[in-house]
This record gives structure tokens, C-alpha cells and sequence, in this order.
């Protein structure tokens, strides 16, 4: 099982509390325990390293810019790396999404954990499942609904969205990530 | 490049049908794009070392912000992934 997951929830997954995490969280952080993780090479340190050195974020947490680094090198040691061909716009709402979508195909992602403006604006939590048709049933949780994306770039994908987001439903694919984690299913 | 499955010549049929494990239909559409692997991720024992050193890092910080609240954490995240993401001009 493999994830992509947006710096967004990368930066929120582990800020719970009294062992008590938010279900949304405590998912994110179940399920990105199985990850592998991909990102466009530049991307991971600029956009991280940006993200995680923003003047309330620095204050707040108090990260020192070697922690930051120290950050970005874990990642990259539990990440798949790969550099995407960027296809035909994807996120009409926000074109800078797009590799965070094309990272994901090109790195055989099963399961897309997103913020909302990703694929849709629907709700405030989305997790998306991306799968390819081979993968089409039993390898991915249940979901609310199938959207076939007409004039999809990537013939024979499927891209199936919670519709909104529900604790159960994302708790179902943390499971199978760490079931397939434990079983080294990769593939 | 975006080619028209009723373009394909048989044989290039052929060989994508096979890629994609399913037939193509005449009024399909295909747009091939590459991408390079850089680094594959570290399966096994190495795996589980990573990823452990990972989420210690990560708790290690967490505690930091252990009396800031949610609604405040989730600002501040929200706030830094726009500035990262869409900087101002």
C-alpha cells in the first residue's frame, strides 16, 4: 500500500493530544505509519521546509531550521521519489495541485490523503482513494461514491472520493495500509 | 501527446490492452506520460528503523505544542501550507 498524503496533513498527523488523537488525525497517522512516500524532489524540501519555517509556525512550535532539515531528510528516507510528467490540468481549481495528483499516479499511489481543494472543495476533510482499475475492488475502502473523471489524463483510473470525510470509512483504509504494510505488500 | 485509441495502429492496441489489462473502445483516449523512479522506498527492517525514526521526530515536536489548541494548530497549518504553497506577490 502506498500513500501520498499533502504537506498539509503531513504537518498536522501527529499534533493530538493526552493519547487521544482527533479521528481524522489519529487516521492520518495510522495510515501514514504504511507510507511511502512521493513527492517531486524540489517540491518536498521547498514546500516542507516553507511551510514548516513560517513565522507562526517557527514561533509556535519552535523549530530550529536544522530540525527542519532533519524533517525533510526523514521524509525522504521513507519516501518513493519520483519525478512526474505533468499531464493535462487536473485541479481546475488550483493548477499547483496538480503534481501533488500526478506525483500520486506516477508513483502508483493507492490512496491520496488530501485537503479538500484537491479534486474537490466539498468538504473540510477529503480522503481520496486513487486506484487503478486492476485494483478497482477489494483493495480499497468502501467509498460513497465512483467518479470516473470524464476526459481523464489516465485512461483506466478511477478516482473514488469520500464524498465527505467519515472517521469509519478512513479508518477502514488505515487498516488494510497497515495490514498491507505488515505483509510488505508493496504491490 | 494525446492519441486517439481509433488512431492506434493494431499492434500499438495491442500492446497498451495488455498494459492496461482491459480493452479499449474506439472513442478512448490515451495520453502516455513518463516519469523517472529516483529513489524507491526502503522496504523491511529498514522500512520500520525509517519510519520509527520518523514519528519520533514528530512526537518530539507534537509536545512542543501540547498546550496550544486544536483550533489554533489548525490555523497556524492551514496558514503555513498557503504561504508555502501560494506566497504572496
Amino acid at each position: 500500500m502506498r500513500l501520498a498524503i499533502t504537506h498539509g496533513t503531513r504537518l498536522r498527523d501527529r499534533h493530538h493530544r493526552h493519547g487521544h488523537p482527533r479521528p481524522c488525525n489519529g487516521t492520518i497517522k495510522r495510515t501514514s505509519l504504511q507510507a511511502s512516500w512521493y513527492y517531486r524532489k524540489r517540491s518536498l524540501a521547498a514546500e516542507v521546509g516553507k511551510a514548516l519555517s513560517y513565522s507562526r509556525m517557527e514561533r509556535v512550535l519552535g523549530i530550529t531550521p536544522d530540525e527542519i532539515q532533519r524533517h525533510i531528510e526523514d521524509l525522504r528516507k521513507i519516501s518513493r521519489m519520483v519525478e512526474p510528467t505533468l499531464g493535462l490540468p487536473v485541479v481546475l481549481t488550483d493548477p499547483k495541485d496538480d503534481p501533488i495528483v500526478y506525483t500520486a499516479v506516477s508513483a502508483r499511489a493507492d490512496v491520496l490523503c488530501a485537503r479538500p481543494r484537491i479534486l474537490s472543495s466539498q468538504r473540510d476533510r477529503i480522503l481520496f482513494a486513487l486506484q487503478h482499475q486492476d485494483y478497482e475492488r477489494n483493495r480499497v475502502a468502501p467509498t460513497t461514491g465512483v467518479v470516473s473523471v470524464r476526459g481523464s489524463p489516465f485512461p483506466g483510473m478511477m478516482i473514488r472520493p469520500l464524498t465527505s470525510f467519515r472517521p469509519d470509512a478512513a479508518l477502514q483504509v488505515a487498516e488494510h495500509a497497515e495490514h498491507a504494510w505488515h505483509k510488505g505488500d508493496d504491490e | 501527446m494525446w492519441h486517439l485509441v481509433r488512431d492506434l495502429s493494431s499492434e500499438q492496441r495491442i500492446v497498451i490492452e495488455s498494459l492496461l489489462g482491459r480493452r479499449l473502445q474506439d472513442d478512448e483516449g490515451l495520453d502516455i506520460l513518463p516519469s523517472r523512479m529516483l529513489k524507491e522506498a526502503p522496504a523491511g527492517e529498514e522500512r520500520t528503523r525509517a519510519y520509527r525514526q520518523y514519528l519520533d521526530h514528530l512526537d518530539m515536536l507534537s509536545g512542543r505544542v501540547e498546550d496550544v489548541s486544536d483550533a489554533e494548530i489548525e490555523e497556524i497549518v492551514s496558514e503555513a501550507c498557503d504561504h508555502a504553497r501560494h506566497p504572496a506577490p
